[in-house]
């Protein structure tokens, strides 16, 4: 299949920079957190020795006047999404891997794109310029991210024939494989693509496994990978900004409730219910935090909704003082009923007494008796039988 | 020896059953139902069993009734006793 790859560099730093115009001079160095440790994941083009992941404290070490700046990923992903939008008014078949490569299928838009210039003039018309795109085109998503990686700045490069000879010189380490099979192809002493193309397949599916194959395939420039377009799923932003910082866990859950009831305004009238729910806030600091809450039914309401989101906030803590907080609501669905199993008689009573648990816990207290023999045989009428709950 | 079974026994929870209800009743001079005044005021037109329980002596208030098993002029039938502790009449399902 014709694939068109779009590779947008550092875009998370192009990100900053759009919001940020100000430090466009300065070199900068975007971070975020794992646990106590701050590491790069994106810096400014001539920051030389500089790699992603790498910690900060090591990044200062090697340059220390930079700009800093904490990552914002749902603003990016926002960004980047807002492109994939665009790029789909061109093809439907839009593929967006990573933050910042894109694939497009190319097949069966000759008719509207006559050749691959005019096609490519129509994905630049999409993307912003500053975010500095490389587009390839080649049978396969590997051949066209080399191309893309290849490209000349401002144009772009196609693979039509036999691109054997392009990728003779280019080393093992672009390979999309594991790590470990790349250290191991290096132990070999096969440090480039046409090293490993001369070889043939068995030995290498011997040494490698199943992964063997393909590196033998992508270093003859073959990719089968098939292109995974967008699914178009409905989906509710909302987000606030805090009057002040806070760390209150109370004053973020009103925040958030306030979203929630703004949300179901809209699907309540389309008795819709919500499975999924990422939650984010941003520190006063910048520091971002992100928590995804899945619902094993949809939820129709706010208070079912917000009892488990507080449930969760409670035993995750926020990085710092929350500044600004949102959510994305996805998994929009319609209640449903609950499955009946095919034995339903042998599961029925373990059923019956959750539901009636369920009610004794809603309204505080034994609901529903049965009648019970104490005696019997007692001359006196109310000693005979009693009501006792079903539940116990 | 019985076992505990671990089980909390929340006596709280357990409900009786056919608690006897008070009732304002006209006897006759013998003592026996004439009447039943419930929301209005009816006969007895027959009584057609009587019994005495006499039990829980050991109790600090002992069971002792006099029961009487009636008929109404509606023909509803029904059960009256008369607790011999405080001569106060009560309605029961027998």
């Amino acid at each position: 299949m014709k694939i068109l790859c779009v590779l947008l560099p550092h875009f998370p730093l192009r990100c900053e920079l759009m919001r940020h115009p100000g430090i466009i001079e300065r070199p900068a160095m975007v971070t975020y957190t794992v646990g106590s440790q701050k590491l790069i994941l994106d810096y400014s083009p001539e920051l030389q020795g500089i790699q992603r992941d790498m910690p900060l404290q090591q990044a200062l070490s090697v340059h220390g006047d930079v700009e800093l700046l904490h990552a914002a990923v749902p603003h990016y992903w926002s960004v980047f999404n807002k492109l994939l939008d665009a790029l789909e008014k061109k093809s439907p078949l839009v593929e967006g891997a990573e933050l910042g490569d894109v694939y497009i299928g190319l097949e069966g838009l000759h008719l509207l794109y006559p050749d691959d210039a005019v096609m490519v003039s129509a994905i630049r018309e999409a993307i912003p310029a500053a975010f500095d795109a490389h587009i390839g085109i080649a049978q396969g998503k590997f051949p066209a991210y080399l191309a893309a990686l290849h490209s000349p700045p401002g144009g772009y490069k196609a693979f039509t024939g036999d691109i054997a000879t392009f990728l003779k010189e280019l080393s093992c380490d672009l390979l999309p494989v594991s790590l470990k099979s790349k250290e191991r192809l290096h132990d070999f002493g096969l440090h480039t693509l046409g090293q490993v193309a001369v070889l043939l397949p068995g030995p290498l599916q011997a040494q490698f496994g199943t992964e063997g194959k393909r590196i033998w395939e992508l270093a003859n420039g073959d990719d089968d990978t098939p292109l995974y377009p967008r699914m178009t799923e409905e989906m509710l932003e909302e987000n606030a900004t805090l009057p002040s910082v806070t760390t209150s866990l109370d004053v973020m859950l009103m925040a958030l409730e306030a979203m929630l009831s703004h949300a179901f305004t809209t699907l309540g009238p389309k008795g819709m219910g919500i499975r999924r729910i990422t939650l984010w806030t941003r520190s006063w600091l910048s520091e971002h935090w992100e928590c995804n809450i899945q619902f094993k039914e949809p939820v129709m309401t706010t208070k079912t909704a917000l009892s488990r989101i507080k449930q969760v906030m409670e035993n995750t803590p926020q990085p710092g003082p929350v500044e600004q907080l949102g959510m994305k609501i996805t998994g929009l669905a319609r209640q449903h009923g609950r499955q009946k199993g095919l034995f339903s008689e042998v599961r029925a009573k373990d059923h019956l007494l959750d539901d009636i648990r369920q009610l004794e816990f809603r309204l505080g207290g034994p609901q529903l008796y049965k009648i019970t023999e104490v005696e019997p045989w007692s001359r006196i009428p109310e000693r005979r039988y009693a009501l006792k709950p079903l539940s116990q | 020896m019985v076992q505990d079974t671990g089980k909390a026994l929340r006596p709280e929870t357990i409900k009786p059953v056919n608690l006897p209800e008070p009732v304002r009743v006209e006897e006759n001079p013998e003592g026996i139902p004439v009447a039943v005044r419930t929301t209005r005021r009816q006969t007895v037109i027959a009584i057609e069993d009587k019994w005495r329980i006499d039990d829980e002596w050991w109790r600090s208030e002992p069971v002792s009734r006099l029961y009487y098993a009636g008929r109404l002029a509606s023909g509803q039938r029904l059960a009256l006793y008369k607790n011999l502790g405080n001569n106060c009449w009560y309605r029961q399902k027998i």
